[in-house]
């Protein structure tokens, strides 16, 4: 096993940026799901 | 005659889908970190690219679950506009932004492996311009839902849009063969063996396996969502809604 030792910045940025794009997303959608689930319960009683 | 429409209902996937999506998210989280672990630590480095190639482990993945998604929400597409099926409507719905977001995460990466690679961030190459075509309909989707909200005629729109889109589908997959591109041709292909080295490929697949499953335990969410907005009026999200404000005092 050997950690990547050229091109660094390059793959930081692009593992990086994706992870971070991936979990916005994520609890973005976990929020709005349970924000709807909250509206909806108060609508109905 | 067993009415096949009723099969694929809303309420169906409702009731099935409570406890799979956190199932989905944490294994394909699991295999996703396995996947990329193997290829920043043991895969071996590539003799031309040297460690830039490490970024076909996201690029990839993001890539190819794009055009996936667009494949699958043009079939969906179909079934909404011929047999007015309201669960392919809220799989469209929910997949076009994901579809959007993986697409992004391809053109993001590709720019930041073309620059040490190609000396460029971009090129108008026939691959990379056809990418993007397809996040612009992604977003033509996005958009045509927001400002349409959920009416039928939305409904139709996206999914004519939709249909339309699909047409850049085989562009994107055969640009590489049909122009001399900069991007180069494909190294995995379902009817043909791999030009790439099995100590390669394995973390490729654990990455894209992982990433599939983690988009649709994801997806599963936003469709929740999705039902929970468009039918509160049915019988069985009023009864999971009470069992839900029931169990949470």
């Amino acid at each position: 096993m050997k950690a990547p030792n050229n091109y660094l910045f390059y793959i930081l940025l692009s593992y990086g940026l994706s992870v971070l794009i991936l979990l916005l997303i994520s609890i973005k959608t976990w929020l709005k799901y349970k924000k709807t689930t909250k509206e909806q319960i108060n609508y109905e009683s | 005659m067993i009415h096949w429409q009723n099969m694929i209902s809303c309420k169906k996937f409702f009731r099935w889908s409570e406890k799979k999506f956190s199932i989905f998210i944490i294994i394909g989280s699991i295999i996703l970190f396995l996947g990329w672990f193997a290829g920043l630590f043991i895969a071996p480095t590539d003799i031309q690219q040297q460690d830039a190639y490490r970024i076909m482990f996201i690029h990839v993945p993001a890539a190819a679950g794009g055009m996936a998604i667009y494949f699958g929400i043009s079939i969906c597409a179909i079934f909404s506009l011929i047999w007015r099926i309201k669960l392919a409507d809220v799989i469209l719905t929910a997949y076009a932004p994901l579809g959007a977001m993986l697409t992004s995460i391809a053109l993001i990466t590709g720019a930041i492996w073309g620059k040490p690679m190609w000396g460029t961030w971009w090129v108008w190459d026939a691959r990379l311009t056809s990418c993007l075509v397809l996040l612009l309909f992604y977003l033509g989707i996005i958009i045509l839902r927001y400002v349409m909200n959920d009416s039928e005629s939305a409904a139709k729109g996206c999914a004519l849009l939709t249909i339309i889109g699909a047409i850049d589908l085989p562009i994107v997959h055969y640009s590489v063969n049909w122009w001399n591109t900069l991007h180069q041709k494909a190294s995995i292909l379902a009817l043909q063996k791999p030009t790439i080295d099995f100590a390669m490929l394995w973390p490729l697949l654990l990455s894209m396996l992982g990433l599939a499953l983690f988009i649709i335990g994801v997806s599963f969410i936003k469709m929740r969502t999705i039902i929970l907005q468009r039918f509160i009026q049915q019988q069985y999200i009023k009864n999971w809604l009470r069992k839900k404000n029931e169990s949470s005092k």
